[in-house]
């Protein structure tokens, strides 16, 4: 980057994209709904890869092999979140890709969804088989 | 007719009998439990191979006589226990199972991921059973995921007759049920249970992810 080059996008804190899914849920549009259920997503999944990189639980390429990584490997350590994961992501799959009526689950269920995930992964200790 | 049930009881399995000639379950119940409780029709119910418990069903005296004789007999035997015999049988016969892609799915599993998937499917049937789940159908898909390259999974996706809400309640309660099978599983199973076995619902509202 030179020095005339204007810094477009800078860091985000995952947890702000729930934060922002939740101020857009209370809207009624579909575009801005549809929105929110695409943040819940990623608030969900950026916030677990990056833990689950801090914590020594995977080796992050910040591509899509990531959704593998962080899908498989909240799986193998608690089947339900890493479940619950894969559904949030199709669901968000769903919602963004086809502009036709979507018969998905709420929001809500999406948001606290997102929430039960961030949840588990904060509380997450530093992966015990890596030695020092 | 029309019975509301009451309540189950666990029954010892000492106290369950099995099939009669003509196909009908019988079992004994304690007399005097069953006047306790003031119920007045049972019904022994089937649960994989054997009879673990009765339902007990009241308004039986809402039905003619005539009927009752229908639905149940009873004739005491010794030591104050009473004889129960019904042809109205709810028998629980494991949810159907349907594969969609079947070549795809066994070229994905192997040997090893066939039994690893055996076993969630066997303990979702039972669960459904036990737990009077209104679960309709199973039906396994082969998925290629739309969005990371050559990963391959399937999908177990349960067909609930119920709302959205009451069917992400049965699916919470599999996951508690899944995590202690997942605990005894070996090596090979927890990596084939991690890597490619999902599981999604569908509800009578249209409610589904695929």
């Amino acid at each position: 980057m030179t020095s005339e080059q204007i810094m477009a996008f800078t860091a985000v804190d995952p947890l702000k994209y729930l934060d922002l899914a939740r101020e857009l849920s209370t809207k009624t549009e579909s575009e801005v709904r549809r929105t929110a259920a695409d943040r819940a997503y990623y608030a969900a999944f950026l916030f677990s890869r990056d833990q689950l990189a801090l914590k020594d639980y995977i080796v992050p390429f910040y591509r899509e092999q990531d959704k593998y990584d962080v899908s498989r490997k909240l799986k193998e350590l608690k089947y339900g979140i890493g479940n619950s994961e894969h559904l949030l992501r199709t669901r968000r799959t769903k919602i963004t890709y086809d502009t036709r009526d979507v018969g998905s689950p709420s929001l809500d269920w999406m948001i606290d969804t997102a929430q039960k995930i961030i949840n588990y992964v904060k509380a997450l200790a530093v992966n015990p088989t890596i030695k020092n | 007719m029309t019975v509301q049930t009451y309540k189950s009881i666990p029954i010892k399995p000492y106290e369950l009998q099995g099939l009669d000639k003509r196909g009908r379950v019988f079992g004994y119940i304690d007399w005097q439990r069953l006047f306790r409780g003031k119920h007045d029709f049972v019904i022994a119910n089937k649960v994989g191979a054997r009879f673990n418990f009765l339902e007990l069903k009241e308004n039986i005296y809402q039905v003619a006589a005539g009927q009752i004789s229908a639905y149940l007999k009873m004739s005491p035997v010794a030591r104050g226990q009473f004889f129960v015999i019904t042809d109205t049988i709810k028998t629980a016969e494991p949810v159907k199972v349907s594969y969609i892609n079947p070549d795809a799915i066994e070229t994905l599993l192997g040997t090893k991921g066939k039994d690893t998937l055996n076993k969630v499917i066997n303990l979702i049937q039972k669960e459904a059973e036990e737990d009077n789940w209104p679960l309709a159908k199973i039906e396994v898909q082969y998925r290629k995921d739309p969005e990371v390259k050559d990963w391959e999974y399937l999908i177990i996706v349960l067909d609930y007759d119920s709302s959205f809400e009451d069917a992400n309640e049965y699916l919470n309660i599999l996951y508690n049920r899944l995590e202690d099978v997942a605990e005894r599983l070996n090596a090979d199973e927890k990596a084939i249970l991690a890597e490619l076995i999902y599981i999604d619902i569908r509800t009578n509202n249209g409610i589904y992810s695929g």
